[in-house]
């Protein structure tokens, strides 16, 4: 077979890619042509055949996409976007970037060198030269006139390589970024070449938005498509962990990016010869408006992120109020610019003038001109106002989405840079650190206002929105409201906020020519900040601990819980479907009324208490034995009681537990208690959930060490309603630590059991974290849901059907809110795994009375594990958490269980005989 | 299968359409005698692909813009060779799109002038 054969071959199988009806009417002809085509080009030479070759090749995907999307209404969209120069930008770098994605990923392959390594560089600096090179000459015959191929060639080259070395030397991790940097190579020197020095600055911009876009978009689609539900290392590529394989997703990452940067890059570049600015109608131009924005947000922005951190520690200052001055810096430089401008305008500084120009005079009628009265309401302006206030919320809600959003798509691996760092969170000031300090607020308000008025309002709507109708017509208060809203680069959480509140301000300003609503909108704001400062200058704290130290010192004693729930009139059911909590809830219920006979299966899933008034026998299922259900609920299991058998009990041993508040005269855990105090003062009712950790812990029927000593920080939990709040857990841990240091050698704390984690959006994040670390520095182990962050350690908590018996490990199965997708296939052998579910506790309603709970939570597992650290401890007072944990993960049991006809594998179950044999014997 | 009520309503044309429509004015032509007219009308600046000619007649077949017609030379070479030419409506087309184009460069030529001269 000849070349000629070869290709004519080659072109009739490509045409099958066609519509069917398209090749019946079209395929012999094309076939024809190209026949004819390539005979001609032949004989001017290879270099013709090659270009003919290459141009159906390059044509072909937009050709094909055309005509099987036409007809459609996408099809129509498409088609009518897919102009030339976007198409050969997309598929230029599209396919280009994959192709060395490939190529890099099979010499690896070739090599066995592990897939992340990156590719070599002298191969790059081959590979991404060629790819812009010829990407150049693609954009080049759309958009350029001239067609000097040749500098588009070399200067696409060398956007492309210079590009790729400044990525890959960059220390920013974070792969949007890196994508942009090389887009901007890329767009500068394509667009220098285009259109002279004008163009490298906007096609920079566009080439860094367009890559930078297409890296974000490669990266969001292939964490959603990854399968193992860890938070990625997508700082460092696509590729890890994918359900596709390393190579194929690489080249889709890069082909994603490649085609959204290119089809950017070439629209752009495509446009620019054509269009022009529109004309300016007397106001700022967009150069202008940008240049303003850009010379206070940048600032700003320099100030939050590289001088607060800088001078954090060097000045002993709270860091959020060093930030918060720091912040008034940039503030002020905003103040001088607008005076700045207003000057040069040449209008004068006089009041009237200034009234005038900023739009300080009382809302006109936008028809009229005149003003609607003397105290200038209008319906409209009502009702603009309402919007505004309503923006508010809107934009607190949407930025709460955001955050949802931003987690549920594990975008924090990319973009965890934008996460607020401690000091910039508002909430950091409700701490108890500022308790007592009332300047505080004059302060905040003080900077508050020099923000809102003096810098955002004055600039933005005062200065800049009456200047933008020319560059930006009657869309002119989206445009303001945009550039506001993107002034937040110090504060990118807030941009949404900002964004729909400056939207929605912005519209009523120009039409009635009026910054009054503006002003007034701001201020409805400060009732949040003064809520906020209020929290830190009002809070408790502990006083100083009494020396020497009297135990027990009991300083609070919450009344038992009433819930008064009275009857219940309808049989409730369970759905084991559903994954909403508390189904069959009969605590504290009276069910007397009901028959429950054909109720059993729901009654195995309810939790009930002490308090539960049942139906009589004859309407209660014989197969519902409660009183069973409950005494084996109390049982610790997993052999503990044959622990307390030989006197291992935690004696000698102490724990400490921060949580809600506590019932402190429970017959289980009254008489370990040594210890009860809360920083505020107390709350009148015992929370349901420190009995029941309480008495998980050193419960005497209930708990795993119920001879251990426990000292119990009660938190009232009242802050956490407003948002996460963990500076009472860090007091705790500091109160708890002060404590410690005046216990006798035998009678130390050796852990704490807080059933809570934390979260980086929380207030006194870095606060908790801060107190745990200086826990584990004195030898105490603090058993969280963080303890992942802590310490490294992984745990989850087991499910039991309430009339199994709990010593026998055979008894247990997955935790009833974990099941469906352990049995889904999200297996794993490194968690610690402990008793959760179907356990009865000490009931915050009375001192004898008791709660079963059907379903757990961590909450109920980790005053478990401290329980039996506090045993380790009394068998070996060397422990250490490391030991433990490497201890109880090699000494679990791992049982089998049968599921849907296959058997699974559950492990390691923690095994405390085992586990102290062990220690005994070492 | 399209009517055209208003001519001016199909205006602008793409280049690629309006050099297609331009090269079958003076006769009827196959693809390939399109393809190479279309180059050398646009000065080499568009070089259309099979696909990208193929598409185009696709649609201009479809709006009655063009129909297909008997080669001249087909009986002699006993080939089958497709060739296409202008429709009525293609014509008038074609006629109102180089009188668009001629009152744009109209309307531009004295003030380029101007600043030519000055």
């Amino acid at each position: 077979m000849n070349a000629f054969h070869l290709l004519t071959f080659g072109y009739a199988a490509l045409i099958r890619l066609y519509p069917k009806r398209f090749r019946d009417e079209f395929a012999e002809e094309m076939q024809a042509v190209f026949a004819t085509a390539v005979t001609e080009a032949a004989r001017s030479g290879i270099k013709s055949l090659l270009v003919l070759c290459l141009r159906e090749l390059w044509d072909l995907p937009a050709a094909l996409l055309r005509e099987r999307l036409l007809g459609t209404k996408m099809g129509n969209w498409v088609s009518r976007r897919l102009s030339p120069p976007v198409r050969r930008g997309a598929i230029g770098f599209g396919l280009g970037f994959a192709l060395i994605e490939i190529i890099s990923g099979v010499l690896r392959e070739m090599r066995n060198v592990p897939y992340n390594f990156g590719i070599d560089l002298p191969l790059a600096l081959l590979l991404y030269p060629l790819v812009g090179g010829l990407s150049g000459i693609l954009l080049c015959q759309t958009v350029d006139p001239k067609k000097r191929t040749s500098s588009f060639a070399f200067f696409g080259a060398l956007g492309c390589g210079l590009g790729y070395l400044f990525q890959t030397l960059t220390p920013i991790p974070a792969v949007p970024i890196r994508g942009a940097l090389m887009g901007g190579f890329i767009g500068a020197m394509m667009g220098g070449v285009h259109q002279g020095q004008k163009g490298i600055v906007r096609s920079a911009v566009v080439g860094a938005l367009g890559f930078g876009l297409g890296r974000l978009v490669g990266c969001f689609v292939l964490t959603s498509i990854r399968f193992d539900g860890n938070q990625a290392p997508m700082l460092t590529g696509y590729a890890d962990s994918s359900i596709l394989g390393p190579i194929v997703t690489g080249a889709l990452g890069s082909a994603v990016t490649g085609m959204i940067g290119g089809a950017i890059l070439g629209a752009a570049l495509g446009g620019y010869r054509a269009v022009g600015d529109p004309p300016h109608a007397g106001g700022y131009t967009r150069k202008r408006i940008f240049g303003l924005w850009a010379t206070v947000a940048l600032p700003m922005a320099l100030l939050a992120w590289g001088v607060t951190p800088a001078l954090i520690p060097r000045v002993n200052l709270h860091p959020t109020v060093l930030y918060w001055l720091i912040i008034t810096l940039g503030m002020i430089w905003q103040l001088v610019m607008a005076v700045w401008i207003l000057r040069r305008e040449g209008g004068g500084l006089d009041w009237a003038t200034l009234r005038r120009r900023l739009w300080l005079d009382a809302p006109r009628d936008p028809r009229t001109g005149e003003s609607p009265g003397r105290l200038g309401i209008s319906w409209r302006l009502v009702l603009c106002g309402f919007v505004a206030l309503l923006s508010l919320g809107l934009g607190t809600l949407l930025t709460s989405l955001g955050f949802l959003l931003f987690f549920r798509f594990r975008l924090p691996s990319i973009f965890g840079f934008l996460l607020w760092p401690s000091y910039a969170n508002l909430t950091e000031l409700a701490s108890p650190e500022f308790a007592g300090q009332w300047g505080l607020i004059v302060g905040a308000l003080v900077v508050w206002a020099m923000g809102a008025f003096f810098a955002e309002e004055f600039l933005f709507r005062g200065v800049l929105l009456p200047k933008m109708s020319g560059a930006f017509g009657r869309w002119d208060w989206v445009a303001n409201a945009t550039f506001h809203g993107f002034y937040y680069l110090h504060r990118p959480w807030m941009i949404p906020f900002r964004l729909v509140n400056s939207l929605a301000v912005a519209w009523p300003a120009r039409r009635f020519r009026s910054n009054r609503l503006a002003a007034i909108v701001r201020v409805a704001e400060i009732p949040v900040l003064l809520t906020v400062v209020l929290l830190g200058v009002t809070s408790e704290v502990f006083g100083p601990l009494p020396t020497p130290l009297i135990l027990p010192q009991i300083k609070d004693h919450p009344a038992p819980a009433d819930w008064q729930r009275g009857a219940m009139t309808t049989v409730p059911t369970y759905d084991p479907d559903s994954s909403e909590i508390w189904q069959m809830d009969l605590r504290s219920y009276d069910v007397s009324a009901l028959d429950l006979r054909a109720s059993v299966d729901d009654l195995l899933h309810a939790d009930f208490d002490s308090r539960t008034v049942w139906p009589t026998a004859g309407r209660m299922p014989p197969d519902f034995d409660r009183e069973r259900i409950l005494a084996l609920g109390k049982n610790p299991g997993l052999g503990v009681h044959e622990l307390h058998a030989q006197g291992i009990t935690g004696r000698g041993v102490s724990i400490a537990i921060i949580d809600q508040s506590l019932l402190t005269e429970h017959q289980e855990y009254i008489d370990q208690l040594q210890w009860y105090e809360t920083s505020d003062g107390g709350v009148s009712m015992a929370s349901m959930h420190g009995a029941a950790v309480a008495s998980i812990a050193v419960g005497k029927t209930v708990g795993v060490a119920p001879e251990a000593d426990l000292y119990y920080i009660g938190v009232s939990g009242g802050l956490e309603i407003l948002f996460p709040y963990y500076h009472s857990y860090a007091q705790g841990i500091r109160r708890i630590l002060q404590i410690n240091e005046q216990l006798p050698q035998d009678q130390k704390i050796r852990v704490i059991s807080i059933s809570l984690g934390w979260s980086r959006q929380g207030s006194g994040y870095y606060d908790v974290v801060a107190a745990v670390e200086e826990a584990k520095a004195q030898g105490i182990l603090v058993v969280c849901s963080s303890i992942e962050k802590a310490y490294g350690f992984k745990f989850h908590g087991l499910g039991r059907f309430p009339l199994a018996d709990p010593d026998a490990f055979g008894a247990y199965e997955p935790g009833t809110w974990w099941a469906k997708w352990f049995y889904d296939g999200d297996r794993f052998s490194d968690r610690l795994l402990v008793p959760m579910d179907s356990r009865t506790t000490a009931s915050p309603t009375g001192a004898d009375e008791y709660v079963f709970y059907r379903q757990g939570g961590w909450s109920w597992a980790i005053p478990y594990i401290a329980g039996v650290y506090a045993l380790a401890a009394q068998v070996d007072p060397t422990i250490t958490p490391e030991r433990f944990w490497g201890l109880a993960m090699e000494t679990g049991r791992t049982i089998e269980l049968e599921h849907d006809g296959k058997v699974v594998s559950l492990g390691p179950i923690i095994d405390p005989v085992t586990l102290v044999d062990a220690l005994q014997n070492d | 299968m399209a009517t055209h009520p208003n001519i001016q309503s199909n205006l602008p044309l793409t280049e690629s359409t309006f050099f297609i429509l331009l090269s079958l004015a003076p006769s009827a032509k196959h693809g390939y005698a399109i393809m190479k007219d279309v180059q050398v009308l646009s000065q080499s600046r568009i070089a259309l692909s099979t696909g990208t000619l193929y598409g185009a007649l696709k649609r201009l077949l479809a709006q009655d813009w063009i129909e297909r017609v008997d080669t001249p030379n087909a009986a002699q070479t006993g080939r089958i060779r497709k060739a296409y030419t202008l429709t009525e409506i293609g014509r008038r087309i074609l006629s109102a799109e180089t009188a668009r184009l001629q009152s744009l460069v109209n309307a531009a030529r004295p003030h380029t002038a101007k600043e030519q001269s000055g």
